[in-house]
This record gives C-alpha cells, structure tokens and sequence, in this order.
C-alpha cells in the first residue's frame, strides 16, 4: 500500500458522480482534475474540478475510455492519484494496471481483483469458495448451442442471459422460452461486445419474487473488511435501478447479520482493496442469492451515506492512503432511513425509453433532509453518447414513511421542461401503496405499477383544462408574433432565473395541488 | 382575433383578446380571462389568483411544445406545415420511438413481413431496441442503414399500404 499523501487527483469520469467526487477533494483540500472531451468543455463536472484537461478523438465516449490518455492527462497534471467513478474504465483491470504502472493510485480494487470479480464467472466461483449460496446457472461455452439448449431445459424458464463482464443493468436479457434462445445469446453477446469488449455470455435461473438487497462493503487489502449496512434496490426497470433506500424495506437485524458477513467473508477470502458492493437476491423466504461484486463505487451509495454518516469517497481516499478505520466504522444500526430516485431523461410512457435533448429549464429541491446529485443544469443537452441521467435526488427521514414523505415533497418541488423524464412516474412510484407498505419485489415496476400509472394516465381528449387551452393559444400566440418580429423561440431558455412567475412550486394548471 | 390550434392532438377554435397583459380566451360558450407575461421563453400566467408558468419550447422536429409542471404538451398551429407525422397511417410505418443507432436491417422493398417480425435493430445509450412489423405486409421502402444515427419518430420502414 502507498502511504505518500495524495494530494492531487484526476477524476477519470464525468456527469454527477465526477461532480460529487470533487466536493469530497475540495472539502478535503485535495486538487481536482477533471477529464472532458470537446462536446464536455462546459460541463458541470469541469467546473467544479480545479483543473480540467481535454480528451481527443471524434467519439465522445471513446475519448472516456481511452486509458493512454486518462493516464497521460494524469502524469501531466501530477496527479497522485485516479479515482475512477462508476461505469467508463473504473472495473477494467487493465486501467487499474495501466494506472499503478505510471506510479499513480488506483483509489479502487487490484488489478487482479477487478479481473476476478469482475468476470462474474470467477465471481460466482469465488462466492461459492468463500461459502455464500449463488443462484442456479450454467456457465458453459454458449457457442455450443446444443449444450446451451439442454442447459436452458433443465435450468428452466424464465432465464437470464447475462455478459459475463456486465454489470449497471447492462449486458442483460430474460427469456421464457427455447425459441428466444439462439437471438437471447447471440443478442447479450452484441450488446456486451459494445458496452464492455467482451463477447462472453453465461445463464441463470430468474428467480422471482425477489428483492434485491446489496452490502456496502471496504476491505484493507490484506484481509481485513468492513460492512457499511445494506441498501435495498429493488424498484427497476429492464434491470436499471430507480428507487433505491438504506436501509432494506424489510431487512430485520438477523438477515442484515447474515448478509453483511456474506459480504465480509467475499471481500476478506479476495483480501479486497478499497469499496465495493456484494449483491445479493432475497426470496420471499428470507434466503440470499450471491448475484456479483460492484468493484467500484455505486449510483445509489448516497444513501448509505445518509444513514451511516460516513463519506465514502473520503474512505477511499483513506484506505489508498493507509490511514487506518476508525475502530466504530461499522454502525450498530442504520440512523434513520433514506430514499433515493434516480431522475432520468427517458420516457415512462414508451417503456422507459431514453430520451435526449436540451433541457430548457431545470429546478432541483432542496433544503433540510434532501440531498441532490446532479450532473447536467439548464440549458445543457442529454445526448446519446451517454447516460440520461439528470440527477439523483436522495430524503432522509428518521423512518421509512418520513423519508418517503420528503422524498414526495423534493419531486413536486422538481422541475423539468425541454426533454421528457421519468419525474411523473418517480412522483407515483414515491406515493404508491405497496412501495409504501415495503412490499417490494424486482419485477413489480414492469408487472403493475407502471401499467397502471400509464392507462391512469391516458389523456382524455375533453378532460383538457382550459386553463391549458388558454396557455396553448396564448403559447401559439406569442410564438407567432416573435417569428413575425424575426425572433425564434429558444430551443432552451437556459437560465436559472426562476421565470415570469417566482417560486411557483407545488401550482398545477388545471388546479389542484399535488402531493 | 380566432385562432385554430391542435392542442396533444386535440383541435380547439379559440378567441383570443388581448390588452395590455390581460387576456381572454374563449371556446363554444366558456371563456377564462387573467393576466399574462412573456419573457421570450417563459409565459406566466395569472387566472382567478393562480399562477401558472409554462415554459415554451421549439422541439427538435420544429414543433412548438409547452411544457407545464414537467408535462409536455404539443401545440400545432393551423396555417403551418404540420410536424413531422406525414399523411401514412401509424400501421404503415415503423418509426423509432428514440433517437438511436441503426445496428440491423433485417428486411430489403418487396420482402413479405409478418406482424411482431423484428425488422430493424437500433441502439441507444447502448441498448438495443429491435423494431418489429406493426402488422403483416409488403416492405414497401426502408431508410435504414446501418451505423447511420436516426432522429426521434424517424420511419425506418414502411408497408405497402393495405388494399
């Protein structure tokens, strides 16, 4: 372990989680660097690095996964260390090596460690080694369609196909039959070719219903580890988390035991180094499924961090560092509960399809108990070259309802116009019942909420309010009048100024208030 | 002076009346009046002591969109080219629901699709979305190619119309 102080690091990432790790640097007086690529040069997360060096080539997401020139932008800022972020290069283990190899910090696992977890494969032989139960699966060569085939019947329907190297939700399809067989693996093997070069497919029973239910962990890199609670992550759609809370909805005090040595066993039998995330599946019945290691930091550790306290970027600059943990570090309960909603550009009424466009106006909540994570701001544009994500908007409440309350009251302060978002649905998700009564299961967004939410929603063409028909002949109105005057009217009003009308949060046309 | 809009797809003839920042606007027999103001982008207004604001937006395809409490809502003026859905019926066409990448073209003019078929493969934010026929039918043209970046409501292929 390097024990030199870092004072200096390079943020190989951009968006939210680039932002958020530089608050932690510069809370800690640490110098930040940001990396960007030309269609980036504005974005938040260079502003709010002290230092920002451009990454080159024609593709904007290449340019985030070039490692030559992540790690030459780092050498030539003088970073001491890389911190990686989630997605882009943070769980390549040729990064890491490629980091450490220019006598740089790596603030995340081995190199040999990303390779191991990193595969899930390995992943899961690692977990049955160190005694956690895995979901039923098959991990043969998926080439050999005949053996595929007999594979699929004996595991039976519904199954997973997963890539091997995926993880985010990504590089994952289900099938329920053997006719979706040959397209189901051929189709994961593209996608997972694309999104992290690597072909390699494996498959696995769906089990459901199920929870999701994952532990934060950290290890010293010689085996020692610590667990920081457990986050519940069960609301999803086509496996991409949307909601996400710590602690579990309903993890009592002798399943979080169970889990949380689960994960310390995983993380101290590969002497784990720095902060990861052991996943686990839970059935109705109240036993655990090892699903994978998260070898880097997660979209959703805000709240852990809510309930815990603890800053979990500063932790991992203190285990790079060799500072030692606090003898306390693992807390004897959660305080309180928190509840995170994921607010993305995409559309919850075309399954959730993403949506790109410049974003006209945007208002984040904020005051007491609600944390905002954001990565773009008005008049920025969601491209296709990235995530949609437009923020995370994370309550706390000294219990689940009161965090759900807040949570409520932060999304009808939250405004967005110029590209559709998920915000109406997250407004629902947030007030329904059985989310409410922590009934939770990871199928129940795709099988009845979203369903309902959408026919709810049909628009019925004589239930228009005529203050809307007003404002739609006021809006043509003024629209024709300024193409007359030569004007246009903007694609984005791109300004934080609240508008004609000041604080109008929780005012609906058509009256009402909403919840 | 009258005005025809199509409001989410719903035709309205209103009377609008203007004076300074009053306004009103009528329907049949109902009409709602208040005050207004226009920022360039932004319309607030003020009816019976609510206020309102509605942010007014060109979209991409050159629509107007207002955008009311992070709904969008699309207004079509009469008297302008309508927006981009042209005069084929939905069950014509297969269009893109996203702005994505074109990674597959499964089907060439004159092939024999059926309804479900998968007949163009496209990627977004890495996620493939396969677009399948909306009924069974004749490929009457494709304008897909792949590799090629497509626009949001982008016809990708389209049938021959149904005798």
């Amino acid at each position: 372990m390097p024990s030199r102080p870092i004072t200096t690091v390079l943020i190989a990432n951009r968006g939210e989680i680039a932002v958020r790790i530089a608050r932690t640097l510069r809370a800690r007086g640490v110098r930040s660097v940001a990396v960007h690529h030309a269609v980036d040069r504005d974005a938040l997360h260079v502003q709010a690095c002290d230092v920002a060096v451009e990454l080159t080539g024609d593709d904007p997401r290449a340019a985030y996964l070039d490692m030559a020139q992540v790690v030459a932008a780092a050498t030539r800022a003088n970073a001491d260390a890389i911190h990686p972020g989630y997605g882009f290069l943070s769980e390549q283990s040729r990064f890491a090596a490629a980091v450490e190899a220019a006598g740089i910090v790596f603030l995340g696992p081995r190199p040999e460690t990303l390779e191991a977890v990193g595969d899930k494969k390995s992943a899961r032989e690692a977990a049955r080694n160190a005694g956690l139960p895995v979901a039923p699966g098959w991990e043969g060569d998926a080439l050999d369609r005949a053996a595929a085939s007999a594979a699929a019947t004996t595991l039976g329907f519904p199954l997973l196909i997963k890539a091997v190297s995926g993880g985010g939700g990504k590089g994952m399809r289900t099938i329920h039959s053997l006719a979706e067989l040959d397209e189901g693996l051929a189709g994961t093997a593209r996608e997972a070719l694309a999104s992290f070069g690597n072909a390699a497919v494996y498959m696995e029973r769906r089990l459901e219903p199920v929870r999701h239910v994952e532990v934060q962990f950290l290890g010293d890199g010689k085996g020692r580890a610590w667990h920081l609670l457990e986050r519940e992550c069960s609301l999803q759609r086509r496996h991409q988390k949307v909601l996400e809370e710590a602690p579990g909805a309903r993890v009592d005090a002798a399943l979080r035991a169970r889990l949380t040595s689960a994960a310390k066993a995983i993380a101290a039998a590969v002497k784990y180094r720095g902060v990861g995330t052991a996943e686990f599946l839970v059935d109705e019945a109240g036993a655990f499924y090892f699903l994978e290691i998260n070898a880097r930091i997660q979209v959703e550790h805000p709240v852990t961090e809510l309930v815990t306290g603890r800053d979990i970027v500063a932790i991992q600059l203190d285990l790079a560092a060799g500072v030692p943990m606090p003898d306390d570090l693992e807390p004897a309960a959660p305080r309180g509960h928190a509840v995170e909603a994921r607010l993305y550009a995409e559309d919850p009424a075309h399954d959730f399809l993403p949506q790109s466009g410049p974003i006209a106006f945007l208002r984040l909540p904020s005051g007491p108990d609600v944390r905002v994570d954001a990565g773009v701001r008005a008049g920025d544009a969601i491209g296709l070259d990235f995530d949609p994500m437009i923020a995370k908007i994370t309550a706390w409440g000294p219990d689940r309802g009161a965090a759900f309350a807040r949570l409520r009251a932060a999304l009808a302060e939250t405004e967005v116009a110029g590209v559709v978002t998920n915000l109406p649905f997250l407004r629902a998700l947030a007030a329904d019942a059985a989310v409410l009564a922590g009934d939770l299961s990871t199928t129940m967004i795709e099988r009845t909420i979203a369903p309902a939410w959408r026919a709810a929603r049909k628009p019925a063409a004589a239930m228009q309010p005529d203050s809307l028909i007003a404002a739609a002949a006021l809006a043509s109105f003024e629209a024709a009048t300024a193409l007359r005057l030569g004007a246009t009217v903007a694609t984005s009003s791109a300004t934080d100024d609240p508008g004609p009308w000041a604080a109008l949060a929780g005012f609906r046309l058509g009256g009402g208030e909403d919840a | 002076m009258k005005k025809t809009i199509r409001l989410d797809g719903n035709r309205h003839e209103v009377t609008l009346a203007l004076h300074g920042t009053t306004f009103r606007v009528g329907e049949d027999d109902r009409h709602i009046e208040g005050t207004r103001r226009w920022d360039g982008s932004r319309l607030g207004l003020e009816i019976a002591g609510m206020r309102t604001q509605a942010h007014v937006v060109r979209g991409a395809g050159g629509q107007l969109e207002i955008w009311i409490d992070s709904d969008r809502h699309v207004v079509e003026e009469e008297g302008r080219a309508s927006g981009p859905s042209g005069s084929a019926r939905d069950s014509d066409t297969l269009a893109t629901p996203m702005p994505a990448k074109v990674v597959r073209v499964n089907v060439a003019k004159g092939d024999a699709v059926t309804e479900g078929q998968t007949l163009v493969v496209v990627e977004s934010m890495k996620m493939e979305l396969g677009l399948t026929a909306p009924r069974d039918g004749v490929v009457a043209s494709v304008d897909a190619v792949p590799g090629v970046l497509v626009a949001a409501g982008a016809v990708l292929v389209a049938l021959e119309p149904m005798s």
